[in-house]
């Protein structure tokens, strides 16, 4: 049989080249997920193994919000596992910054050739502005993306209908509703209800884009405020009207999953996710996929904005040679790297200019345009309508988000299990995030 | 000759001939280091305010205020509710569905070892795992394989992990745990004097008679020892809660081991999770103690 | 003869009844990722092995196997090595403080270890034994024990005392009676618990993942790595979860005989 044979001696060569390597002066440690790209970072590294025989790296990969509470834990009591760490904005701007968890990246000491190499300059302004703190760098971008709508251009063709480029809220939920068929095991829109705080950037958006927001410049909580509620009572309803059966319990990878399996009209969602349902391997709507902008009401902040990153520990004692990792990961060279090797499809998405400036991705990649355009809209400080405290457009750059946030998960997702009344949901949330803020000391009374 | 009663003399004529405390102090002494020690950590850290992610705010001694705003929290009282409805619930319907395989097991004999085998799996399978391919294979409102099996009765949009998430969760873990109760029983079944069924049929008893007066009594004390050892191990509860609905919704699901998990991942509060964990360990304790007393695994009874 | 029939096709259905997911989930590990999830289920398809490749190849199993078989060996044998003495004495020569003895044993595992995981954490990282097979050893040793005291206690008191006194009093050594006339007669029991510890070991996934990094991470964080939250990789999770549980099976498998001993000569009544 094939697989017995290959399989022995790929064993027998991993074996000989952990050995081998095991007699390398450095042992770089990085956390990361287990997203598609990170994965092809982890089966090219042995490239930047062989460009530096000094430098051995190792891939701890673990899900998201275990990775969270993972790194968070080790650098908070310095266990030093780690030496590079894979977050996202948030992190760096709700605290890691703050509390010198990260080292700043100080480019300065670069010779000149390597600084034109990496061409910081090349990294989309709105997405190094999240990764900024205090005037310096913590962490480079791996992928970057913000939201936009997806949609299927086959249903909507036959059903006559057209997705306007910049759509409202109210144009999707006509749309969403006029294509819902459950009978026939189509659902107009795909929309979250898990209670994951994690997994709330799109009802944040939404909340924003309906002009309303979640602190008001004192840091009063708005969840009563008549915008919130009735941003807040549109999202429920239209997951009940023309959404998916059991939202409460459907998180992104489930709404992926429906979406490829083509099941699903409308979703807007993150902007890497076109890229996973242009896959042969796992989707079966390839090529069926329309893109608009994320739909706004009444606000021009429609999308979010993220980055999955790559940051170095500050107690490292690897400072060096970690740096120099994340700069390949997140460089042109890589990038190129990963168009000869998998496709330029693949590039890693929302970084760099440059990669939108390449004829090979703009062909691959039919998303690529609008996916640009959305970033560069995507106004992570100012996410709200009317001036508030925070920025933050995925999630709310506080570190108290993390707890009101999870509460107000549960609540939501209570509401759209059908529950929990509306009412009651905003008001226990009111009362419980006022009490966290109080305690925090943001509200002074 | 009957394996249970024990005589006074029996007893103190064995105890001149005990092994001593060598025997039992390396466990103790064991237990005792690798435990205590962060246990006594643990419940300095009770009385203790520590943010993860504030550390400029230091840690500081704060008495029991952890432990009076858990009490104070709704979510805390939810979550003390549910991990005694979950416990007890999931230990009854073990042993109850475990003791019926454990007999069918015991008396056939085709096909033994695979039957045992599937019936074993759902238990060999990680805590995280099994939830994962209920949630994902079989519950799925929209690709589950348990509303497509529906749908050709015409029955549509089944939702047990939004609409029923307790008892989902429980259906669950009544899977997943249903084998270790088996595993004990059959080990029990086993060592099941065969000389008192004898007697038992020699005097005319049949086979439901052998079972209530032969087999019961002497799987009483395995009940016992597998329904405590899979409480305690029920106790905390956490992948299937965590997997299929995490906490929710409404924290509709969440146990005391997932508020430590939302104090500590979510909030960072390392001293309330502390306390929360202190808590926990005490109710624990209070019930242990309590069921002890009452079914009366005294050591010189059993 | 009915009653039998009936028997074996209640067990049979019943086995295949909470076989099910586990054996769909292996089914899917040979799809590919749109079959996967298909609805209706695609039963017309080629089997493949890839995932199975993937997950061993590029997941690196046999590293993470190896410290699943390092670690659950160390802490089983710990957890034995000092638990079956202790069981041995608390089963036919209790003294006052057993029922002390074994109430703090049980004790120990009340503590969810969320609640412990900093304290523990700090400790280790300053005795170095943070990412180290020792570390989690040490802890899931600890786990171990008080099952071995309160299971092997019970399944020795199975024996009857009049047994044990007569071996006592014919042979003085504690240790010669353990080997001789304690541990063959306990076998059943003794190889459930052996095997229910070597299960729970296994999966322990909190403690490993918390306590562990590169180096000694088990099965269960190379399990975690399989759980995205994007892209669709069910049948690849399918893949390193079978793959994750085909020792235990195949340990399960092989050690059935002993652990389901019926009534092989009764069945014929």
């Amino acid at each position: 049989m094939k697989f017995p044979s290959k399989g022995w001696a790929l064993v027998g060569l991993a074996v000989a080249l952990s050995t081998a390597s095991a007699f390398a002066a450095t042992t770089v440690t990085i956390a990361t997920i287990n997203n598609p790209d990170m994965l092809v970072m982890k089966e090219l590294t042995p490239v930047f193994e062989k460009e530096n025989p000094d430098v051995k790296v190792e891939f701890q990969v673990l899900p998201d919000n275990v990775l969270r509470q993972s790194i968070t834990q080790d650098v908070a009591v310095n266990g030093g596992r780690y030496d590079v760490v894979t977050l996202q904005p948030y992190e760096v701007q709700s605290g890691w910054a703050k509390n010198n968890w990260l080292s700043p990246l100080d480019f300065s000491k670069l010779s000149k050739a390597e600084q034109d190499a990496y061409d910081v300059d090349d990294i989309i302004k709105n997405i190094r502005a999240g990764l900024t703190y205090d005037s310096k760098l913590y962490a480079l971008p791996f992928y970057g993306e913000s939201s936009f709508t997806m949609y299927r251009k086959d249903l909507f063709e036959r059903a006559g209908l057209t997705m306007p480029e910049h759509p409202t809220w109210t144009q999707i939920r006509e749309l969403a509703c006029k294509l819902h068929d459950p009978s026939h095991g189509m659902y107009g829109i795909l929309m979250k209800g898990i209670p994951q705080y994690g997994q709330l950037s799109p009802l944040i958006t939404l909340i924003h884009s309906f002009g309303a927001s979640f602190f008001d410049k004192d840091w009063h909580p708005q969840f009563t405020s008549p915008q919130f509620k009735k941003a807040f009572t549109f999202y429920v309803d239209l997951v009940h009207d023309c959404g998916e059966p059991g939202a409460s319990s459907q998180g992104v990878l489930e709404l992926l999953t429906i979406m490829a399996q083509g099941k699903g009209a409308i979703w807007v969602d993150a902007t890497v996710i076109a890229g996973l349902l242009q896959d042969p391997a796992t989707s079966k709507v390839v090529d069926k996929v329309g893109y608009a902008f994320a739909p706004t009401e009444g606000s021009n902040n429609g999308g979010w904005l993220t980055a999955w990153s790559l940051g170095v520990v500050a107690s490292s004692k690897h400072q060096d040679e970690a740096f120099k990792f994340i700069r390949w990961a997140t460089s042109k060279d890589y990038a190129k790297l990963v168009a000869d090797k998998y496709g330029a499809v693949r590039m890693p998405p929302g970084t760099r200019y440059s990669t939108y400036k390449d004829p090979a991705y703009l062909a691959a990649a039919p998303f690529a345009k609008l996916t640009l355009q959305v970033i560069e809209n995507a106004d992570m400080l100012h996410p709200a309508k009317d001036p508030v405290p925070y920025t933050g457009t995925a999630q709310i750059d506080i570190p108290e988000f993390a707890t009101w946030a999870a509460d107000f998960a549960q609540d939501y997702s209570a509401v759209i299990a059908g529950q929990m009344s509306i009412d009651a949901a905003l008001a226990d949330t009111q009362a419980k995030t006022e009490a966290v803020m109080k305690a925090a000391g943001y509200i002074k009374d | 000759m009957t394996a249970i009663a024990v005589t006074g003399s029996q007893t103190a004529r064995l105890r001149r001939l005990a092994p001593g405390t060598l025997a039992t102090a390396p466990s103790v002494i064991y237990l005792v280091l690798v435990t205590q020690l962060p246990f006594v950590v643990t419940v300095y850290l009770s009385l203790h305010q520590w943010n993860l992610l504030h550390p400029e705010r230091g840690v500081s001694f704060v008495g029991l205020s952890n432990y009076l705003s858990l009490a104070v929290d709704p979510v805390f009282q939810i979550a003390v509710l549910n991990t005694v409805i979950f416990t007890t619930e999931a230990v009854a319907a073990t042993t109850i569905i475990g003791l019926g395989l454990a007999l069918l097991l015991h008396h056939i004999s085709f096909l033994r070892g695979l039957l045992y085998l599937f019936l074993l799996s759902p238990f060999l399978v990680m805590e995280t795992v099994a939830p994962l391919l209920w949630k994902t294979y079989l519950l799925n409102p929209v690709y589950g394989l348990l509303n497509w099996f529906l749908s050709l009765f015409g029955i549509a949009g089944l939702d047990p992990l939004g609409q029923a998430p307790a008892l989902t969760v429980m259906t669950i873990v009544t899977w997943q745990w249903t084998p270790f109760m088996m595993l004990i029983l059959l080990a029990g079944l086993q060592s099941r004097p065969e000389e008192l069924v004898e007697a038992a049929r020699v005097e005319g008893a049949r086979s439901f008679g052998v079972f209530r007066n032969v087999t019961l009594p002497h799987l009483r004390p395995f009940f016992a020892v597998g329904m405590l050892v899979e409480a305690i191990l029920l106790l905390p509860l956490f992948g299937p809660i965590y997997v299929a609905t995490y906490g929710g919704p409404g924290f509709r699901t969440a146990n005391l081991t997932f508020d430590a998990y939302r104090l500590l991942t979510q909030q960072y509060e390392v001293g309330k999770a502390a306390a929360c964990g202190v808590v926990t360990a005490a109710l624990t304790m209070a019930v242990t103690v309590i069921l002890l007393r009452r079914v009366r695994l005294d050591v010189q009874r059993s | 003869m009915i009653l039998s029939a009936l028997a074996w096709s209640a067990t049979a259905v019943l086995a295949l009844v909470m076989f099910f997911p586990i054996a769909w989930m292996v089914i899917t590990s040979t799809k590919s990722e749109t079959d996967a999830i298909a609805i209706p289920p695609n039963l017309w398809f080629v089997p493949s092995l890839a995932k199975f490749e993937a997950a061993f190849i590029d997941g690196d199993y046999l590293r993470f196997f190896d410290n699943s078989v390092a670690i659950v060996g160390g802490s089983v044998l710990i957890a034995l090595a000092l638990g079956l003495p202790a069981a041995y004495s608390l089963a036919y020569f209790p003294g006052k403080r057993a029922n002390d003895i074994l109430l703090f044993a049980l004790s120990t595992r009340f503590m969810p270890g969320v609640a412990v995981i900093v304290p523990l954490f700090l400790l280790y990282s300053k005795a170095g034994l943070i990412d180290t097979r020792a570390g989690l050893i040490l802890i899931d040793a600890a786990l171990n024990l008080p099952l071995v005291l309160w299971l092997m206690r019970r399944f020795f008191r199975d024996i009857p005392l009049e047994i044990i006194e007569a071996a006592l009093i014919e042979c003085r050594s504690h240790w010669r009676i353990f080997w001789r006339v304690v541990v063959p007669l306990s076998v059943p029991g003794l190889g459930a618990t052996i095997f229910l510890l070597i299960i729970l070991t296994w999966n322990e996934f909190f403690f490993a993942v918390n306590v562990t990094g590169q180096s000694a991470a088990p099965l269960p964080v190379y399990m975690a790595a399989f759980m995205t939250t994007e892209g669709q990789t069910w049948a690849q999770m399918s893949a390193a979860a079978t793959l994750a549980t085909l020792p235990i099976m195949i340990l399960g498998w092989l050690t059935s005989r002993s652990l389901v001993r019926g009534l092989a000569a009764g069945a014929s009544r």
